[in-house]
């Protein structure tokens, strides 16, 4: 007797350009154990057909290391941003809606242009000045252990853009430049050499869309899947900028 | 000048807090004495009317923080993507409420101030005391129309103060946090049974 193997539906909005209407389309995959989404995208280029066999086009999304560390295959899943890679078909509601972050512009399909956030970054100073006056291993400043426990945690953003498409503050109407980059600025302004550059990161943080532009919706704690305590620093950062802001006031 | 975009929305939010919030509490106060009878409430009202320069306070320590913070803030909500359905998380709700309330309380004072205070008082000549309260609050759509405004007014202020705690980073972790917004929903609670109360003795 055949057995009617165990399929897994997909609605996908489909976008052919960056300014081209999107539509959806409808497929079905084999089911199988541990099945995730970045696998089942894969069945579906290897034989882009839809559901009502009909051809068409595979569908172009992105991604890269497969175990939730590079960010790359960030997309909407049943209404909530995340990683493809690690959304296992079995913890998902059928049918699986795909559609791409719109927050950020769409250049195909699932694929996104998320280059506004590395803009950001260079705007907050995310990096830490090398200026040659140290030798590398001798002699270099310390961190305390328990601040390097909080670096690590918030080094391990991967710049997927989660927090960004789950923030109500962050689209394109909005100068605002999302939790991503606000919690970097709190990173290197932890670090001993960094710190040396926490007033012009404050600074930058206190242009428009900065900070102040946050409104505590708080999803961006709740999207990050590297569970990064965002809520926690951009607190943080507001005691730091106000800090400055008054420091700029008075003394200069 | 330096930081200006920041420190506009921080005086946004200090506005919201130092002069919405404690006129709002004032206001409460004050019309809460009508638990103690007609009487009490027009002796209240007199004492009140009676303040020195009193419309220059009204022009400068209220009515203009409300409106740089009501306009302001209507641009800011305006461009949010109000998210709920999507992201169902608690504060999410709570920042969408915040906004929603904000345009309930932003109507609601202007409809409030212009039928009180500038066509009743200042231009009808009304003497805004017991009797004339009774008479507009014995229209039951007035009647709700105060409970929505009163209700949408004390939420904006409550959880506002919780938005406030962390705009000016009084609390950061995720336990004080959580404290902080369920002081702030008791003190919603606490503030709208006083007024609802004091709303129910206008009409007794």
């Amino acid at each position: 007797m055949a057995e009617t193997k165990k399929k897994v539906h997909f609605i996908i909005e489909r976008q052919d350009g960056p300014n081209s209407q999107p539509y959806t389309e409808e497929f079905e995959v084999d089911y199988r154990p541990a099945l995730n989404v970045v696998a089942s995208l894969m069945e579906i280029q290897k034989n882009p057909v839809t559901k009502d066999g009909k051809k068409t086009t595979a569908v172009v999304w992105e991604c890269n290391c497969l175990e939730k560390v590079c960010g790359a295959c960030m997309m909407v899943i049943n209404g909530k941003a995340q990683q493809a890679c690690a959304a296992l078909i079995d913890h998902l509601e059928q049918p699986i809606r795909l559609t791409a972050a719109r927050t950020f512009p769409v250049v195909r399909d699932l694929m996104i242009d998320r280059s506004v956030m590395f803009e950001s970054l260079k705007k907050i100073h995310g990096w830490v000045d090398v200026d040659g006056t140290w030798e590398v291993h001798n002699d270099a400043p310390r961190q305390n252990p328990k601040t390097a426990t909080i670096a690590y945690e918030i080094s391990r953003c991967m710049t997927c853009g989660c927090c960004m498409d789950a923030c109500p503050n962050v689209n394109q109407s909005s100068e605002f430049i999302g939790p991503a980059p606000m919690a970097q600025a709190h990173l290197f302004n932890l670090h001993p050499i960094g710190e040396y550059q926490k007033e012009e990161r404050l600074d930058a943080l206190m242009e428009k869309g900065g900070l102040a532009s946050c409104g505590n919706s708080q999803n961006c704690v709740q999207a990050c899947p590297k569970e990064i305590k965002l809520t926690e620093y951009i607190a943080k950062l507001n005691r730091d900028t106000n800090k400055q802001a008054l420091r700029n006031l008075f003394n200069k | 000048m330096k930081n200006f975009d920041f420190w506009i929305r921080r005086i946004h939010s200090l506005s919201g807090v130092i002069a919405l919030g404690a006129f709002l509490l004032e206001h409460i106060f004050t019309v809460s004495t009508v638990m103690g009878g007609p009487a009490n409430f027009d002796k209240s009202v007199a004492a009140l009317a009676a303040m020195p320069f009193l419309v220059p306070i009204e022009i400068i320590a209220i009515g203009l923080p409300i409106a740089f913070h009501g306009i302001l803030g209507v641009v800011y909500a305006l461009k949010a993507k109000n998210n709920p359905l999507r992201y169902g998380y608690w504060n999410n709700w709570m920042f969408y409420l915040q906004r929603i309330t904000a345009y309930i309380a932003f109507i609601f004072i202007i409809w409030h101030v212009w039928t009180l205070r500038i066509v009743g008082k200042a231009m009808g000549g009304h003497l805004i005391g017991y009797d004339f309260m009774h008479k507009v609050l014995s229209d039951p759509l007035t009647f709700g129309f105060y409970v929505i405004g009163l209700l949408s007014s004390v939420f904006h202020f409550t959880n506002g103060l919780f938005g406030f705690s962390i705009t000016w980073g009084i609390v950061s972790g995720p336990r004080g946090q959580r404290v902080v917004s369920i002081a702030t929903l008791a003190l919603f609670v606490l503030i709208s049974s006083v007024g609802l109360t004091a709303l129910t003795h206008f009409v007794k």
